[in-house]
């Protein structure tokens, strides 16, 4: 098996000469509205309402059980339920060629052992109406071309991926909506795939990306849904989403800490002891620069320390949980009796 | 619609277990024929039909013979249909396809119609294949073929052949055999499409398909006359599969002397007379068929993928 396409990824949807239905890029909408799905007794989905946007790549969170796969599937129809999914005002039934607006890679096993990757896509293409030389432009690109005739019933979860992207994007959909594509990837395939929907989504698309490896999703998304127990947690620039953690501070180091933390209590600002320095959750360097000026504290470092995408993550979901693994509740209590 | 039969024939025929399917159905034809050839052509004019005709055997008693191991080829091909929906549902499939077209109907329509396509290309294949290899094999001449060919141009039901009728009579019960067994066929698959539907399982689609009409049937149907002492006798006439039987049964048709326990197919028990005619008898089991595919269609349209 080859490795992902050396090519420039905009070579992949760049479509056929003459072929206007893929040179069609008019703005695209997704509007997810008041979706809510139960299973017996067990709500997954409540009450949830988004909007996608076109040209960037927005990425979906929450934790295991959140209920981000039973929304993608929601939004494409396949699980029924309350709500409605909307593609450019019209829900995706009612448009004329469904696979030609939304591509979808939900599983990475999704397919017949025993039949071809290159026949599996001929299938797919049939349903969106584009020809063979498509379908072997995209095993090529997604690195599968050698593989193209052999079952995939030997394939590894990478090599899973790689066909299961490569049906999503075969029709060049306005809408691709992906399931943690890069599990199984080497780290040559998962940056392959990062530039390659970012360019998709740089082209005017929407991509929606839902991913448990939250480094990776710092670096692709612009955007961010993130839904905790079925419910919208928040709905915003990454930026903001981190930029809202608490564990965003300002480190000081300085020989005059109690003065320095005396004059920020003045202030009505908290700062905490941290092994040679002190933290001051929330603050701004402007600010505590300021203070240290004001008196007399000599600094020795002053610096902004932004929480990770994971740590602001960990801090907003942490009350969502609905599968949390046992050894942090079970550890007794500090202080507790022993 | 156009796409999703392109969509379904693609997945049909991209998969190596329905040329097998075919194969398979073609080869057990084509060995019954042997199987059948060598007997009935053992007994001069056939040990179960007209006299012959110039010591002859009509080919039409070589239909006759193939009616038993027929169902053995029905049962193969019944294979495929069950693939139609338990592939999709065994390997998560139904989610690519879904996707690929959000308004189920049209997926179960192409379905519908490919099983019943491809069935019936299968069927006319194994059924081509036989009476070709039949004519290979008769190097001597022992079958007549006469009234084959002369039912095929439409003749033969009114050629004038005068003391020949019964061997006439029999050639177009042997038709109306053929046709019954293609009718059969096309309702078998119907209705295993459907289970494979109703259940989202290959295996079970297939061992239901093989195992119900069977023993299961049959058994439920014996125990429910010792148990009821007759009083439920009416199951006969509403059991799938039983009618079925009775539909492809052959002396159904050729003997009209027959009693009505004859003509239902033999398989009532002492004193209570069948009044189900091998064509009611193929209009129950089209029933079961069509209820079956309207309560799977419903099943495919309403459930989470």
């Amino acid at each position: 098996m080859r490795p992902f396409s050396q090519g420039p990824p905009t070579a992949a949807f760049q479509g056929y000469p003459g072929r206007a239905w893929l040179q069609y890029r008019a703005r695209v909408l997704v509007e997810c509205q008041q979706l809510s799905k139960t299973f017996g007794r067990h709500r997954a989905v409540s009450d949830l309402s988004f909007t996608l946007n076109d040209g960037v790549v927005t990425g979906f969170l929450g934790p295991n059980g959140s209920g981000k796969s039973t929304t993608m599937r929601m939004m494409l129809g396949l699980d029924h339920g309350e709500g409605r999914t909307l593609y450019n005002g019209q829900q995706l039934q009612e448009h004329a060629r469904p696979a030609r607006v939304v591509g979808a890679h939900l599983d990475a096993k999704f397919f017949h052992p025993k039949r071809t990757a290159r026949n599996h896509l001929r299938m797919l293409a049939a349903a969106s109406g584009v020809d063979e030389r498509r379908v072997d432009e995209v095993l090529d690109l997604v690195g599968l071309a050698e593989v193209a005739r052999k079952q995939p019933r030997g394939f590894s979860l990478g090599m899973g991926q790689r066909l299961g992207l490569a049906g999503a994007i075969l029709a060049s959909p306005s809408v691709l909506l992906l399931d943690e594509p890069a599990n199984g990837l080497d780290p040559q395939s998962i940056s392959w795939l990062r530039d390659f929907i970012a360019h998709y989504a740089g082209e005017g698309r929407v991509v929606l990306v839902s991913s448990h490896l939250l480094s990776e999703m710092q670096l692709l998304a612009k955007h961010l849904i993130v839904i905790g127990r079925g419910r919208l947690i928040a709905d915003e620039s990454l930026e903001e989403f981190v930029a809202r953690s608490t564990r965003n501070d300002v480190f000081v180091r300085t020989p005059n800490s109690d003065a320095l933390i005396a004059a920020l209590a003045e202030r009505g600002v908290a700062a905490v002891r941290e092994g040679l320095g002190i933290s001051v959750p929330g603050a701004d360097t402007e600010m505590v620069g300021a203070v240290a000026f004001a008196c007399q504290a000599e600094l020795h470092e002053l610096t902004r320390r932004t929480a990770s995408l994971e740590e602001a993550f960990l801090e907003v979901t942490s009350q969502t949980q609905e599968y949390s693994m046992g050894g942090h509740d079970d550890a007794p209590a500090e202080g507790a009796d022993r | 619609m156009k796409a999703a039969f392109l969509y379904e024939w693609r997945r049909a025929t991209t998969l190596r277990s329905t040329w097998w399917i075919a194969g398979s159905a073609v080869v057990a034809s084509l060995f019954f024929t042997w199987v059948a050839f060598k007997i009935e052509t053992s007994v001069v004019g056939g040990s179960d039909g007209p006299p012959a005709v110039a010591g002859k055997t009509s080919f039409a008693v070589i239909i006759n013979s193939m009616q038993g191991p027929y169902q053995i080829v029905t049962t193969v091909i019944a294979a495929f249909a069950a693939m139609s929906w338990g592939h999709e549902y065994r390997y998560g499939l139904t989610r690519v396809t879904f996707s690929a077209f959000p308004r189920r109907a049209e997926v179960f329509i192409a379905k519908t119609g490919v099983v019943v396509l491809v069935t019936t290309l299968i069927w006319l294949m194994a059924t081509g294949a036989s009476i070709a290899f039949l004519k290979a094999i008769d190097t001597t001449g022992k079958v007549n073929f006469d009234f084959f060919w002369q039912f095929e141009s439409g003749v033969g039901a009114n050629s004038g052949l005068g003391a020949q009728s019964s061997v006439i009579a029999f050639t177009s019960y042997a038709y109306e055999a053929l046709l019954r067994s293609l009718a059969y066929l096309l309702l078998l698959v119907l209705l295993v499409a459907a289970i494979s539907a109703l259940t989202r399982s290959l295996p079970l689609a297939l061992v239901l398909a093989s195992v119900w009409p069977l023993f299961v049937e049959k058994l439920l149907l014996m125990l429910s006359q010792v148990v009821s002492k007759g009083r439920l006798g009416w199951l006969n006439d509403v059991a799938p599969f039983d009618n079925a039987e009775r539909f492809v049964a052959w002396r159904a048709s050729y003997d009209p002397a027959a009693r009505p326990s004859d003509v239902a197919g033999g398989y009532a028990p002492p004193g209570i007379e069948h009044i189900i005619t091998p064509w009611r008898a193929g209009m129950v089991f089209a029933l079961w068929a069509v209820l079956l595919t309207a309560a799977a269609y419903l099943s495919v349209e309403r459930r989470d993928a």
